[in-house]
């Protein structure tokens, strides 16, 4: 609607323009709840256009510069690793993933919840590392952070 | 690229200046000018210096060498996060194995999927990464195959694909067979823990310890039957599994293949000789047999023109160790050194090591050999040549401890620790913390409070946790110093390294506590005391009813809580430990002593705490202290304002014709 009253006003170049803004206003936004006590963590309440001024990215690497490297394979790489981390340690991530690539290394950041005993967290990080590595071929660095409860990470609620 | 973005900022230097002003911008011109003519007066003399080759780690450990180690933060094995670090030993062992077994769990799976990690996405490609190659039948194998599984150093593919290879009848070559039983008799047949298990080699070789003398050769083994199918063994041949099997404590069998290798008229490697005179322990006894069988060996040695090496010295220092009583070892040990000398060998520290074990066998006549080895070591950057070396700082320090009773050179011997990459020859865990034991148990006996604490804020609790007994003289330590401001910080560790059920323990702490109450002390320094009683009991109180601790009370630990307790005015938690008395009368173990209950009725009495009072005399007369309950009875009426009803109370309790006569004997007094 407003697109459309622009439009009249505004040489075409601008109708263009905005309606560049229109099309991806709804992507990696959360929708309201009802009761408003949806809860989100600081990363989900940022929408995409806050990243590199109040949050940062998920994935780190150089690949979609140009010449980069292998972009599409790291694409499908980080989300394998997500996956992977979400399924090996079940219900046990609170925050996002955060896959950095610095040389041949990649360090997987993320918050995970103290719901199981310490020792069998170390198992899972040896495990989650050393199985990563094997399938990425490359050492792979795992730096957790834990909190006693899930709502520790939530920043506002919607 | 580096070069441009120079040009880029001497340009906008000069842009700056250009714009600020023209002077300074004159100036900046004129000392680039004369920089650049001076240069060429010196370019006639200028030194190049020589290319030092640097490998692609330098500039790594360059950087790392700025930093130093931070004594609040745990090894970097664990996960920097407060739920993630280990507070005790136990902690520190279970953590550290259970990443390693997670590791261990992929492993395993992709050796049982192997066909699922074969995709090559590394360039080069890495071959650790790639799941291990299993032989059977099916493959088809030369001579080049078993090379390669040599040189990995896998014992066990090594056997397998010689019995492939033998069983389809392919030849290979006598130096190939020679590799392999270098292999075999080095692992002794099997497979050694591998490389990539760092903790557990790090925490298993506590065992190892234990075999240490006995014999774990694998007789019938694969090594044995491989030597047997050589026909006519060469001096190779013989060198290899003589020192295979004295390695692993099969002495006989290898000194008997020794005097047949000596028949035969072969010379033999030198680490062959040297195992010979290791066998000396095992084959000869008495110190005098030993000797000669050792002589007899370097007299052969010096026939064949074998000179001797490290190795030898150590060998035979490993043997006059096994006869330090015998008064002629010591001379031995020094001729010894003195001919090694003459080949240039300097000695390493496994020579030190076992040197201090011979000198200093004998208790009385006190030897310091250690300081002359020091003196000698002192600021090198030592290497490891010999297995043994690992042993030497650990028997240093007991030396320090038991034999010489010296701080001082135990400090010598803990900097020589801290020098360049020394810290890599402490060992093992099991090495590492006897070594503080006895680090902290020569602190603790012979230096100030001050001094021991900063020690121990440097290294407990990421490099060493101290054992039960290690605590117990800490708190002496304190205890006999009057250091009450490090009792806080001593609790909390002791509770975090779950030692509160170590009954000396408390039971030091509590009493050393209940002597250094100083009247002088300021009033926050005697308030904290009275919260930490209070802490204590209640911390120990609620781990027994969880069952972590078993240990049962005593009375006259309890009593000095009390007192504690007092001293800080923490009148509540006093009142606690009373009514636990009174309470469980049949569990505590003897009774406090009574002056610490008279002096709780006193300070009820100054501060008139009537209910407190109460429960004491109750306790008083059901226990039958040995208290001169009738004075306490009339201070009470003397110096507190009784209500009727309190007065009713009291004489119920100590009956009222008793209570009567004291009041009334009180108020003649007064009157």
């Amino acid at each position: 609607m407003f697109a459309d009253t622009l439009s009249k006003v505004l040489p075409c170049r601008s109708t263009y323009l905005i309606f560049s803004r229109l099309k991806h206003v709804q992507a990696a936004r959360y929708k309201r709840s009802i009761k408003g006590n949806k809860p989100l963590t600081y990363e989900m309440a940022g929408p995409p256009h806050t990243i590199a001024h109040i949050k940062g990215w998920n994935s780190w690497n150089t690949c979609n510069m140009l010449d980069g490297l292998r972009p599409a394979e790291t694409a499908i790489d980080d989300e394998f690793i997500r996956r992977f981390i979400i399924g090996t340690w079940h219900d046990l991530i609170a925050s996002e993933i955060i896959i950095k690539r610095q040389h041949n290394i990649i360090r997987i950041a993320a918050i995970t919840v103290q719901k199981i005993s310490v020792t069998k967290m170390y198992f899972l990080i040896g495990y989650t590392e050393e199985l990563l590595s094997y399938w990425l071929q490359c050492p792979i660095k795992l730096e957790l952070q834990t909190v006693e409860d899930r709502s520790a990470v939530v920043f506002k609620y919607i | 690229m580096l070069n441009c973005f120079r040009y880029i900022n001497i340009y906008m230097l000069h842009r700056t200046t250009l714009l600020k002003k023209p002077s300074e911008n004159i100036q900046i011109f004129r000392l680039t000018s004369t920089t650049s003519e001076k240069l060429p007066s010196n370019g006639d003399n200028i030194n190049i210096p020589k290319y030092i080759h640097r490998s692609s780690t330098d500039i790594l450990k360059a950087i790392s060498s700025t930093i130093q180690r931070d004594p609040t933060a745990a090894h970097y094995k664990y996960h920097d996060d407060p739920y993630l670090i280990p507070v005790s030993n136990f902690q520190k062992r279970a953590y550290a194995l259970s990443q390693e077994s997670g590791r261990k769990a992929a492993h395993w799976i992709r050796n049982q999927h192997p066909d699922l990690f074969n995709h090559k996405v590394a360039f080069p490609p890495i071959e650790k990464f790639y799941p291990k190659v299993f032989y059977d039948e099916s493959h088809e194998l030369d001579e080049n195959e078993l090379k390669k599984v040599i040189e990995k150093g896998v014992v066990s593919d090594a056997i397998t694909v010689y019995n492939l290879l033998s069983k389809n009848g392919i030849e290979i070559s006598s130096d190939t067979q020679q590799a392999l039983l270098e292999l075999v008799c080095f692992y002794n047949n099997q497979d050694d823990i591998e490389e990539d298990w760092i903790e557990e080699r790090w925490y298993t070789q506590v065992n190892k310890e234990r075999e240490e003398l006995r014999n774990t050769w694998k007789s019938n083994g694969f090594s044995n039957s491989l030597f047997s199918t050589i026909k006519s063994p060469n001096a190779h041949h013989y060198s290899t599994i003589i020192q295979g099997m004295s390695k692993y404590n099969q002495f006989e069998e290898s000194y008997k293949l020794y005097k047949e290798a000596c028949e035969k008229k072969l010379i033999l490697s030198i680490n062959s000789y040297n195992s010979a005179i290791r066998s000396a322990i095992y084959v000869k006894e008495g110190a005098d047999h030993k000797w000669l069988h050792i002589q007899e060996i370097l007299n052969q040695m010096n026939d064949l023109d074998v000179p001797m090496n490290l190795m030898t010295l150590n060998s035979i220092l490993y043997v006059l160790t096994t006869m330090a009583i015998s008064p002629e070892s010591k001379k031995y040990a020094l001729k010894t050194i003195a001919e090694a000398k003459k080949f240039n060998i300097e000695p390493c520290l496994s020579s030190f090591y076992y040197l201090i074990q011979i000198f200093c066998s004998d208790k009385k006549n006190k030897s310091t050999i250690l300081v002359d080895i020091l003196n000698l070591l002192e600021g090198k950057t030592l290497n490891i040549k010999d297995i043994a070396d690992t042993n030497f700082f650990v028997a240093a320090m007991e030396n320090c401890r038991y034999h010489l009773q010296n701080f001082s050179v135990a400090l010598r011997v803990h900097s020589l620790l801290l020098t360049g990459n020394n810290y890599n020859l402490i060992g093992n865990s099991y090495k590492e913390s006897v070594y503080y034991r006895h680090f902290f148990a020569i602190l603790c006996q012979n230096e100030s409070t001050e001094l021991l604490m900063k020690y121990y804020n440097d290294l407990v609790p990421h490099i060493y946790i101290p054992e039960p007994s290690i605590t117990e003289m800490i708190v002496k330590s304190i205890n006999v110093s009057a250091a009450v401001e490090f009792y806080p910080k001593l609790w909390s560790d002791i509770l975090m390294f779950d030692q509160a059920d170590r009954e000396p323990v408390i039971v030091e702490l509590t009493n050393g506590m209940a002597q250094n109450l100083f009247p002088s002390f300021e009033q926050s320094v005697k308030e904290e005391l009275g919260q930490l009683a209070g802490t204590i009991y209640d911390s120990i109180e609620e781990r027994k009813e969880t069952g972590k601790i078993k240990m049962s009370w005593t009375g006259s630990l309890l009593g000095n809580l009390i007192e504690v307790c007092l001293f800080g005015d923490n009148i509540q938690n006093a009142t606690e430990i009373i009514m636990k008395l009174k309470n469980n009368e049949n569990e505590i173990i003897g009774v406090p002593d009574s002056q610490n209950i008279t002096n709780f009725l006193n300070y009820c009495i100054n501060k008139n705490y009537f209910n407190e009072i109460l429960i004491c005399v109750e306790y008083i007369l059901e226990v039958g202290l040995e208290v001169d309950l009738d004075i306490l009875i009339s201070k009470i009426i003397k110096s507190m304002v009784l209500s009727p009803m309190q007065r009713a109370h009291l004489s119920k309790l100590i009956g009222t014709e008793h209570y009567v006569e004291i009041e009334s004997k009180t108020e003649s007094v007064i009157s």
